[in-house]
């Protein structure tokens, strides 16, 4: 047995020698490396071995360490001593192999002739050709010989030694530093068009462009805006744009290009090299343009991407097509093709690995072709976004919206010769970016080819590290670049600071009593309309104002209206709070009176009766309790003139309408009390009498299915109301209207309506303040503050944006009936594409609930998404001119309470979440921006 | 030879037809997305698209490619293709004629010098350059040109040529020398990369010891060898100038091929386009022919290869 083993052995080291030595001799090194180990595996002492080993490495200190190996087993070998002469020889050449070009560009081939002298078997001392490919180099095994400090410090002398790989490498880290921090570094924002801006510059007065100066280091463009900032801005987006196109490229040119090359001959590499000969048969700027205008240069970056690595992945499929087709001939394919491994796991496992460090290579190059390419086009004037047009007084011009080098070259033909600094720094830019990628590539080829990197670990820990890299400052990017995210760094504002301080002003004394009419809504308008001024807003009022005024009447209670549910003895059991509990209505019969009666409850099982139907209907010395919803229109007059005393309606709010609508001068009629009471207050008042609100329902329902006209039920509480009203009187309220006009004259007569009302409910007589400064102090407030932000970034939508506060929002006949019944002049040339209404932000849960159009509240899901605030579909409290808008435009109505009465006592400024509102206000903006900005949204 | 020939001048007229479709295509689809609501699908698009190349190539094959508009306002007025075609074509190519001519004598010669002396200094500084020049996008170039042009003009108070517009003078000479710059660098890096190479093989040494002289050794023996990469690497900074040339030419208020494609696609004039595409890719693609059929020629070896190949 021992013998046969011993043979086995023999014949397996005699096998793999031979082998070896022919693989050295056809230069085939990683083949020969992968023999040789073989057999000192099973002989370590193998001087054979170990001697051609020694020749094939390319370190000359492990080659010093094989022949040192073979020293100690044969002492006295003179082929050892030889090879220990020339490995010394090679290490006191220096650990490069001497070069006359230390800058060369692409000389593989001129260098071949100087790897012979460093890599020929010492044993046969016969030069053999390395076949040198163009920076690829066969994998080499890893020795088991410990490497450490001294291949590292090999390494580094080669780049060290390496002029553009550190050229190269300086300015790609530039770049990749500029694109994650540029736009912390800007001292402007670029997304600003401050046209109207004028400069002292040498005494004289004078209009944008600006040349280089102080205040812009590096001038403006035409618009004002700030070209170093524009830039720093622009090398992210430009880049992200550049790395995608890139990746894509790459990608799909590996794919076809190792299909092609493994398949070479058939079918599928003919359709490859077909494909990319018909792509190059038009210049790549030509076919690109037509690529990105055919899919609408409108949607921005995605568009570029697309196009450009559509037509431009030819070259890569070329290069990977031809190694695959050398490398497939290769006798380590064969050997993986007879342990069983299929077309793919050879692919992946032993070609690809071979491909990489080059692809790398490649991938450099390609990202300054790529580069360039979109220097050209924006240089013609297809750039991301497309931009937008604006009038000028000398016709309509193009501007880009979204800050990009290519984009800042649109403009060179028409300005290049009389103010070159517009487009001679993004030019610049994209040159020394151009360079610095081809010179790391270049850098990187020569490292490669000098240093013959090890694929094999390339595969497993350093690519996985850099890819890793690659993809995180990707993420990275992504995550904070594309038209929407870089919407989101204008959004991601908010000063809470202000908002405190707007919400104080609007609850403060002088402010306290908004209702129309009244001295604080006139005070709370002006504290508006200047907040407008502030902000720059045009007047959208009527005349040369903000205010739109419109006429109504209100009366309003001189004593503290009474709600009490009383014992058998007339003492009071329970007494209502008066606008939480119940309110005042002043429709048609509603005003003032006192009764004391006992309750009847009435129920109905239609919406319409005519007059005869109420035959039997005695309501004399009652007050009468009935569903606001259940009752038919006008009833309340049917009540009066059946006896009446005063009239109870359940409803969800209660709250004081104060407003008297066409026709009813209560003054001149016979008038009642009429209140409205929450279903819990109309629980209260029924409890002594047993019943509940619930059953009343139940027998409603019950009556329709019987189908009874209606019924009556008697409730054995008596209850107290008290009214006494004040004049009618004749007032002006004042909307609040500030435009900010689109700068997109193929949008501009777009409106978009942010909108908030401003009135509260008010002092009662007794001296109870209902703040508001949730409902609805705080949603102005958020709404000044979006327009001080626009303002402040100088943030110009595309579409006008209408920023509305109204007066009396909570009427029956509120500003918003006023706003439609008198439009505006421009009102009427415009056409309203989305309301926003803001209501009641200031305090409740984390979501922010939302009602309306689907459209817009997908919008606004998005938006809240990239602020971090959840999004619950469902309505707030519906203001009464809900209807008016969704019958006009789409509409989203925002709110974060829930509808609730109980709170209106307690309605205070420092009860608001602050930090919540934040959260809203900049998910609201968010969308804002986008609609204002976005053809599509 | 002849069926390698053949083989290929039925390839050529295939991507015709592709670039037809794909212009159809591209404009349609982007006229379409122009308006507001989208009136066909992609898959409508392309089937008009289908049915516009193939009438299209009917009336093309007739003599007829159509007609444009041009000039603005109340002078504009119908114009054939062709004789857009016909205008624009000339002033384009010999441009190009031009500019690639200096190219190849510049770029080639700078590379001989280059490889002779390759062990001095002037080899690395000569290839330093055309990595500059190769990393050079036309449109900086342009920028450069006309921004030296006119500080020279401000300084002196004379112009050296003019900075635009179309002449076949010292116009000429900005809008060559942008155009030349790539092709230039790519010619001379490849011509002293290849020249290195056969320098350093053993029958240039023989040749050497034989007592020729240098100027005989390469002119009999190295450059022969070195020919067919220059060809390639004609054809490549063919392509290189070609991508330019729009570019240029719209700069330089050059009225070529270029600059009136790009005006065409702006204005989705899909006839226009067509026409000028077809020129441009015909152009390109028959001066590889040609360049293929000069490298069989030049190199028996390759003939051979492809003959089998083939």
């Amino acid at each position: 047995m021992a013998d046969s083993y011993d043979v086995d052995r023999e014949q397996q080291i005699a096998t793999a020698l031979r082998l070896g030595i022919a693989a050295a001799k056809a230069g085939r090194r990683a083949a020969a490396q992968r023999h040789l180990q073989q057999v000192l595996q099973l002989d370590p002492n193998n001087v054979s071995a170990l001697l051609w080993l020694a020749g094939l490495l390319t370190d000359p200190w492990e080659s010093l360490e094989y022949v040192q190996r073979a020293l100690a087993v044969e002492p006295g070998n003179e082929r050892a001593l030889a090879a220990l002469k020339w490995v010394q020889q090679r290490l006191g050449e220096g650990d490069i192999p001497p070069s006359a070009l230390a800058f060369t560009a692409a000389p593989a081939v001129a260098e071949s002739g100087k790897e012979e002298e460093i890599t020929p078997a010492p044993a046969t001392a016969t030069p053999h050709r390395v076949p040198a490919r163009a920076g690829v180099r066969p994998a080499r095994m890893p020795v088991e010989a410990p490497r450490g400090a001294r291949s590292g410090r090999f390494a580094w002398r080669v780049v060290l030694r390496n002029g553009p790989f550190l050229v190269g490498l300086v300015i790609v880290l530039a770049l990749l530093f500029l694109a994650l921090f540029g736009p912390r570094l800007a001292t402007y924002n670029p997304y600003l068009t401050s046209g109207q801006t004028l400069e002292m510059i040498g005494g004289k007065l004078v209009g944008p462009p600006f040349p280089p100066g102080e205040k812009y280091p590096l001038g403006t463009d035409q618009w004002g805006r700030d070209i170093y900032s524009t830039l720093l801005w622009g090398a992210r987006n430009t880049l992200t744009a550049c790395l995608f196109v890139t990746m894509a490229r790459l990608l799909i040119g590996l794919t076809l290009g190792a299909l092609a090359g493994w398949y070479e001959g058939k079918l599928i590499d003919r359709v490859v090299m077909g494909l990319i000969e018909m792509m190059t048969s038009l210049p790549l700027l030509l076919v690109g343009m037509i690529a990105i205008f055919a899919l609408d240069i409108r949607r921005g970056i995605g568009v570029f991407i697309i196009a450009l690595c559509f037509v431009g992945w030819g070259e890569i499929a070329q290069y990977v097509r031809s190694e695959f087709m050398t490398l497939r001939q290769r006798p380590f394919v064969e050997g993986a093709r007879v342990i069983g491994l299929n077309d793919l796991e050879m692919i992946v496992r032993h070609l690809l690995p071979n491909v990489l460090p080059s692809l790398v290579v490649l991938a450099l190059l390609e990202m300054g072709a790529v580069l360039m390419i979109l220097g050209e086009l924006g240089f013609v004037g297809v750039f991301i976004g497309g931009g937008s047009t604006t009038e000028t007084l000398s016709g309509n011009e193009t501007f880009a919206t979204i800050p990009e080098w290519g984009a800042m070259l649109a403009g060179a033909r028409r300005y290049a010769r009389s103010t070159p600094w517009m487009v001679f720094y993004p030019a610049l830019a994209i040159f020394v970016s151009v360079l610095g990628f081809n010179f790391l590539s270049e850098g990187l080829r020569r490292i490669i080819r000098e240093t013959g990197v090890n694929t094999a670990a390339l595969l497993s820990t350093r690519m996985i590290l850099v890819v890793a890299l690659i993809s995180g400052v990707t993420y990275y990017i992504v995550e904070n670049v594309g038209p929407a995210k870089s919407y989101a760094n204008l959004a991601l504002r908010f000063d809470e600071e202000r908002v405190r301080e707007d919400i104080r002003v609007l609850c403060d004394e002088e402010h306290l009593d908004r209702r129309v009419g009244k001295e604080g809504a006139q005070a709370a308008a002006d504290y508006i309309a200047a907040q407008f001024q502030a902000a720059g807003l045009e007047w959208a009022g009527k005349g040369q104002s903000y205010f739109q005024p419109w006429e109504t009447r209100v009366a309003y209670p001189l004593e503290q209206p009474e709600l009490a549910l009383l014992d058998a003895d007339g003492q009071v059991v329970t007494r209502f709070q008066h606008q939480v509990d119940f309110g005042e209505r002043l429709t048609r019969h509603g005003g003032s009176g006192t009764a004391q009666a006992p309750l009847l409850f009435v129920g109905f099982s239609r919406q319409s009766y005519d007059y005869a139907a109420f035959r039997g209907l005695d309501l004399r010395g009652r007050i009468v309790l009935y569903f606001a919803d259940n009752a038919p229109t006008a009833f309340d007059s049917e009540a009066l003139i059946r006896g009446a005393e005063g009239i109870l309606i359940i409803d969800e709010e209660a709250r004081a309408m104060n407003q008297l609508v066409a026709g009813g001068v209560y003054m001149e009629q016979p008038s009642l009390p009429i209140f409205h009471i929450t279903p819990a207050a109309a629980n209260r008042l029924l409890e002594p009498a047993g019943l509940r609100v619930d059953e009343l329902r139940a027998r409603i329902e019950k009556a329709q299915e019987e189908e009874e006209e209606w019924f009556t039920q008697e409730v054995d509480s008596q209850v107290r109301m008290s009214l006494v009203m004040g004049p009618v009187e004749e007032v002006t309220a004042y909307n609040v209207l500030g435009m900010m006009p689109g700068a997109d004259v193929t949008m501009n007569d777009e409106l978009i309506i942010i909108s908030a009302h401003y009135d509260n409910l008010g002092i009662d007589p007794d001296g109870t303040a209902f703040v508001g400064a949730n409902d609805n102090a705080a949603s102005v407030a958020l709404l000044l503050e979006i327009a001080r932000l626009w303002s402040e970034q100088e943030f110009r939508p595309h579409r006008s944006v209408l920023f509305a506060v109204w007066a009396g929002g909570q009427m029956p006949y509120s500003g918003v009936h006023a706003y439609f019944d008198n439009p505006l002049i421009y009102a009427s040339s415009m056409e309203t594409v989305a309301v926003f209404q803001l209501d009641r932000l200031g305090r409740g849960g984390g979501a922010l609930l939302v009602d309306g159009d689907r459209n817009l509240i997908d919008l606004l899901r998005r938006s809240a998404d990239t602020v971090g605030v959840t999004v619950a579909e469902e309505g707030g409290a519906r203001l009464p001119y809900q209807n008016l808008w969704e019958r006009r435009a789409s509409t989203l109505l925002l709110s974060r309470e829930r509808p609730a009465t109980s709170y209106l006592l307690d309605d205070t400024a420092d009860k608001l979440d602050l930090v919540g509102m934040s959260k809203a206000g900049q998910a609201i903006n968010l969308a804002l921006i986008t609609i204002g900005r976005e053809v599509h949204y | 030879m002849g069926r390698f020939v053949l083989r290929r001048l039925a390839f050529i007229a295939a991507v015709c037809v592709a670039i037809v479709f794909f212009c159809t295509f591209g404009l349609r689809m982007s006229v379409n997305s122009i308006s507001a609501r989208p009136r066909y699908d992609v898959l409508e698009t392309a089937r008009y698209a289908a049915q516009d190349t193939v009438r299209y190539f009917s009336r093309a094959l007739r003599g007829d490619l159509g007609q444009t508009r041009q000039g603005t306002g109340a002078s504009s007025r119908w114009v054939p293709v062709t004789t857009v075609v016909r205008d624009t074509y000339g002033k384009s190519m010999g441009l190009l004629a031009f500019s690639l001519f200096i190219a190849a004598l510049f770029g080639v010669v700078a590379g001989i010098i280059a490889a002779v002396r390759r062990h001095s200094p002037l080899a690395i500084i000569m290839l330093t350059l055309t990595l500059l020049g190769i990393s050079t996008p036309s449109f900086f170039a342009a920028l450069l040109l006309q921004v030296g042009e006119i500080q020279w003009l401000r300084t002196f108070g004379f112009r050296l040529v003019p900075v635009g517009g179309f002449g076949w003078d010292s116009h000429i000479i900005l809008p060559a020398l942008v155009l030349t710059a790539r092709p230039l660098a790519q010619l001379a890096r490849v011509t002293y990369m290849s020249l290195n190479d056969t320098l350093e093989q053993d029958y240039i040494r023989t040749a050497a010891a034989k007592g020729l002289s240098r100027l005989q050794i390469l002119r009999t023996h190295a450059f022969r060898n070195s020919a067919v990469s220059i060809l390639t690497a004609v054809g490549v900074s063919l392509r290189f100038a070609l991508g330019s040339l729009p570019v240029v030419e719209y700069y330089f208020n050059w009225p070529g091929l270029g600059a009136t494609l790009l005006d065409g696609i702006r204005n989705r004039d899909t006839s226009l386009v067509l026409g000028l595409a077809l020129a441009l890719g015909l152009t390109f693609m028959l001066i590889n022919l040609a360049l293929d059929i000069a490298y069989r020629l030049i190199d028996p070896r390759l003939r051979e290869a492809n003959m089998t190949a083939e």
